[in-house]
């Protein structure tokens, strides 16, 4: 696998001196469907929209298939985007939306005819060649979007949020048609958004974008079970961020002492030194509700009260108080099986425990400091 | 109706939909439709008497009315001074508009989509002709006219109306520029088209009603104009200051005339702007 | 590198064109003016100068002084009656009319006059209100009257009512877009809360429509300022506005400087009447989210 994009040190400062991204270097792969995730302001869109053409970087280079595009115009890059609220053209019908950037590319036309109505059958909307996007849904204008990017067939399909506009429901099967298309034509595509589900659905790889620079990249399990800042372990999913002191480090293990807690993390990078003050992101699902020997050898047994109980439908969500004011949010699914122990009252108390494999410990005092990006 | 209420149960109370109490809310929905009839009135009545009078015979505009005759529009349309005066009005609004939409659109265009230093004073300054009072308009051109030594003719009074309605082109088109989603400009360059021809494909057809809107307005007021035209005409006159001139003089009933063809004309382009404007929109709804 | 110099050439094709322009044929004027307004007169011509006579005139000779405030007097009166019938009017547009339709079709009667000539709006009061006038005439055929009435034309009171009639249209304009704006919620909002129907009229909705009120005032006082039509015909001897004079100084008098002194007078009034009132509708605007 070669890249077909390389973002080389690129920088882009705002008039008013604000830096929307800030030295920024990645390499896309040629088939890989990217995603970059990260908040409003934090670049991703800037960044897309620097590969788009639509804004120069201050400093650095865009090298696309080999070939330096930093400084060419739009028009004149063989990538096309998915404009967020889709961008067509009110004045002109849908199949000359399609058909749009088919006229300038010297086709002739009957030949783009052919692909329009190509298009347009594939996105099942043959019927409506002749009504104007003002007439479609919202579903319907994002298919004609996607078309429209990808008539021109681009090295690279550039989506910019690209779900912003859709309601929960068409959300989820638009994410499932996307990914398809993609399995389907093996295209490059690059995809900015702002939420994790989607990013966490369907991407080969992510990229946590934050204040203008990348955070973290890697795989969608990979950032999810690994992630390399408490800022991504709070982005991606939720996790409950644990205050503690080591108190052992040896032999790929730790001890942490949190309050009236003593957790063993399983170490995956150097040794933190005894007596640091530590953060332990613990995921809520890792969590199992037992004690003693209903638990796989190894595992921390902790105990707690229970302290609220939140019913979320097909799961309930529990706020168990460890002692030192330290409250662990777990998730419980709700199944048909018989084996689940029963809850005790709101104030009771709970066993619980977890595989310090699943805990992932960061140095520094809780806050989200985002600045040990790979 | 009384079909309907025999086929309620006995029990059932006979209820018509109740209206909203007789207050003081129908008291002041009366009260404030009589206003405005009365203001509709006032908006109407003098435009009316003008037209009515056009085909009176009195020689003075006067009760009770004479006969009816359409002998002032005879003499008005024989009056080759008149006819000269309405000939250089068209000459004048047509360049005038040429003016407006040759260097508002553009000015439009620079204002909503370029930043540069300056830009807010130059904002307020290509609105003033506009926001002033005309004769300032007028008279300032005339002290430019006559420090360049530019002898005083229609071609100054052409240059005069570019300058003092392309504010309405402007503010019109930048209007429209603004509210139009931006990133249809981007998607069309994204789709491999040059700036040049997404002005032609994009952005023209997306500002058309703008600039159609502010043309006609232009064009009327223009045809209008007396204060610019005042201070910057030279030997020939237009409509307006032959009317203006000629009103002066004493009034006659072939001003009606001229007049009611005047208002006939605007109020025909108004009705033929607003169906080739509105029509469409309405007409893509239905379907 | 090529397209960044391309960007730049376009950038500054698109704004030095327009602004070179502009400068040319508007600031220019406007400096020269001023620079006149600083000139001497020598009958019947004017030599470069640079000294406050012109303005001092202005201010030391009473008539000028009587001209400037008859002439902000009756731009305030027009105000104040355009506002009497054009708020009545769109408030019963938008909060009484039910059917959009009657709505935008009485809304836009309302406007359509601003297409007619304005010189023939003017002229149509000249021929109703005359002595020998429409009015007039008619008062006499129906015997209302002997004589004709002779103070219904060539005063303050036929200029007002002329002025009146020709700006009513930009009065509607923007209160109706303000009171269109005003969330229905609001209005029902105080009602629920126990406040009458003046009490929310005059708690919610005429504060809210302040905004479109003051820019309504803005258009008619600073047109009604600068007219210099309505004066002539209907306003008779005693009605001469500050237009009125500097086209006398440009023309007859043959007194430019004084003239432009004068013009930068009116320019200057206008200009702190539309920055004032700018200023206090963005204070008072609120947000309606």
């Amino acid at each position: 696998m070669a890249a077909i994009l390389e973002i080389q040190n690129v920088t882009k400062t705002f008039r008013g001196g604000v830096r929307a991204v800030d030295d920024v270097t990645l390499a896309v792969e040629e088939g890989e469907f990217l995603t970059i995730l990260g908040p409003s302001g934090c670049g991703k869109t800037t960044t897309l929209r620097m590969v788009g053409g639509f804004e120069y970087p201050d400093a650095g280079r865009i090298v696309l298939d080999g070939r330096d595009v930093t400084d060419l115009p739009p028009y004149r890059r063989p990538v096309n985007m998915m404009f967020q609220d889709f961008a067509l053209f009110p004045h002109l019908t849908v199949a000359q939306n399609i058909g749009y950037g088919l006229s300038i590319a010297g086709m002739s036309r009957r030949e783009a005819a052919r692909e329009v109505e190509d298009a347009l059958r594939t996105i099942e909307l043959l019927d409506k060649a002749d009504r104007r996007p003002a007439e479609l849904s919202i579903g319907q204008k994002q298919r004609v979007a996607l078309a429209r990017a990808l008539i021109r067939r681009p090295k690279i399909l550039l989506l910019d949020e690209p779900m912003s506009a859709l309601d929960a429901k068409l959300r989820e099967s638009m994410q499932v048609e996307l990914k398809r298309l993609h399995d389907q034509i093996g295209l490059t595509f690059m995809m900015v958004t702002h939420d994790q589900t989607e990013a966490l659905v369907m991407s080969d790889r992510i990229v946590v974008m934050d204040v203008g620079r990348i955070v973290q990249a890697g795989t969608p399990t990979e950032l999810y079970d690994r992630p390399g800042t408490p800022y991504v372990a709070n982005f991606l999913g939720t996790s409950n961020m644990v205050a503690g002191t080591v108190t052992e480090a040896a032999d790929g293990t730790a001890r942490v002492s949190c309050g009236a807690a003593d957790i063993s993390v399983a170490l995956q990078g150097a040794a933190p030194a005894v007596g640091a003050r530590v953060t332990l992101s613990i995921r809520p699902e890792k969590v199992v509700l037992g004690g003693g020997s209903d638990l796989p050898g190894g595992f921390n047994s902790l105990s707690g009260q229970l302290r609220d109980v939140f019913f979320h439908g097909d799961s309930v969500r529990l706020a168990i108080d460890i002692g030192a004011e330290r409250l662990l949010n777990v998730h419980r699914q709700l199944e048909t099986g018989l084996q689940q122990m029963p809850l005790p009252p709101v104030g009771g108390t709970v066993s619980l425990g977890f595989d310090p494999a699943s805990v992932i410990l960061f140095t520094g005092p809780g806050d989200a400091s985002a600045d040990d990006a790979e | 109706m009384a079909t309907l209420d025999r086929d309620l149960p006995s029990g059932a109370v006979r209820q018509r939909p109740r209206r909203r109490p007789r207050s003081d809310r129908d008291l002041s929905y009366r009260a404030l439709a009589v206003v405005t009839g009365c203001v509709l009135a006032f908006l109407y009545a003098p435009i009316a008497t003008l037209m009515i009078f056009s085909f009176n015979d009195n020689k003075v505009m006067r009760l009770p009315f004479g006969d009816w005759t359409l002998q002032w529009y005879v003499k008005a349309f024989t009056n080759p001074q008149l006819l000269a005066a309405v000939g250089n009005s068209l000459i004048v609004a047509v360049c005038a508009l040429a003016i407006c939409l040759a260097i508002g659109i553009p000015t439009a265009l620079a204002l909503s989509r370029y930043d540069f230093p300056g830009k807010t004073v130059f904002r307020r300054l290509v609105i003033l002709p506009i926001t002033l009072p005309g004769i300032i308009t007028g008279v300032s051109m005339l002290s430019f006219f006559s420090q360049l030594g530019v002898e005083l003719s229609l071609t100054t009074v052409i240059l005069g109306h570019g300058t003092a309605f392309a504010a309405i082109v402007i503010t019109s088109v930048y209007a429209r520029l603004e509210r139009f989603d931006r990133r249809i400009i981007e998607a069309s360059a994204d789709l491999g088209v040059t700036p040049l021809r997404t002005f032609w494909k994009v952005t023209l057809p997306n500002i058309k009603t703008s600039i159609i809107g502010s043309s006609l307005l232009v064009f009327t007021l223009s045809f209008d104009e007396i204060p610019v035209t005042f201070f910057l005409t030279g030997r020939d006159n237009t409509l307006p200051m032959y009317i203006w001139s000629a009103i002066r003089r004493g009034i006659t009933p072939e001003i009606n005339a001229i007049g009611t063809v005047i208002i006939a004309v605007s109020i025909i382009l108004i009705v033929v702007s607003a169906v080739i404007l509105i029509q469409p929109a309405e007409r893509r709804r239905e379907r | 590198m090529r397209y960044a110099r391309r960007r730049r050439l376009e950038f500054a094709a698109l704004v030095s064109a327009p602004v070179i322009w502009w400068v040319v044929v508007l600031l220019v004027p406007y400096i020269i003016m001023l620079m006149i307004s600083f000139y001497r007169t020598q009958f019947p011509f004017h030599v470069p100068d640079f000294q406050i006579a012109n303005y001092l005139k202005i201010f030391a000779e009473s008539q000028y002084v009587t001209i400037l405030l008859r002439s902000l007097k009756i731009s305030i009166f027009v105000s104040i009656v355009t506002f009497a019938l054009a708020y009545p009017l769109t408030y019963f547009l938008v909060f009484k009319v039910r059917s959009p339709r009657v709505r935008t079709i009485i809304y836009v009667a309302t406007i359509v006059p601003l297409w007619v000539s304005y010189l023939l709006r003017v002229y149509t009061w000249k021929i109703v209100l005359g002595t020998e006038g429409i009015l007039n005439t008619f008062l006499i055929w129906v015997g209302v009257v002997n004589e004709p009435i002779e103070v219904l034309i060539y005063n303050q009171f036929a200029m007002v009512i002329t002025m009146a009639y020709i700006f009513t249209p930009f009065m509607v304009m923007p209160i109706y877009a303000t009171l269109e704006k005003i969330p229905r919620s609001l209005i029902e909002g105080s009602k629920d809360l126990g406040v009458g129907s003046i009490g929310t009229f005059l708690r919610i909705t005429l504060p809210l429509s302040v905004p479109g009120i003051l820019v309504g005032f803005t258009f008619t006082f600073c047109f009604s300022f600068g007219d210099f039509i309505s004066p002539r015909l209907v306003g008779g001897p005693y009605s001469n506005m500050i237009s009125n004079v500097i086209s006398t100084q440009f023309g007859q008098a043959m007194d430019w400087p004084f003239g432009s002194a004068l013009s930068m007078i009116m320019l200057f009034i206008v200009l702190a009447v539309i920055t004032a009132s700018d200023r206090f509708e963005r204070a008072g605007r609120l947000d309606l989210g």
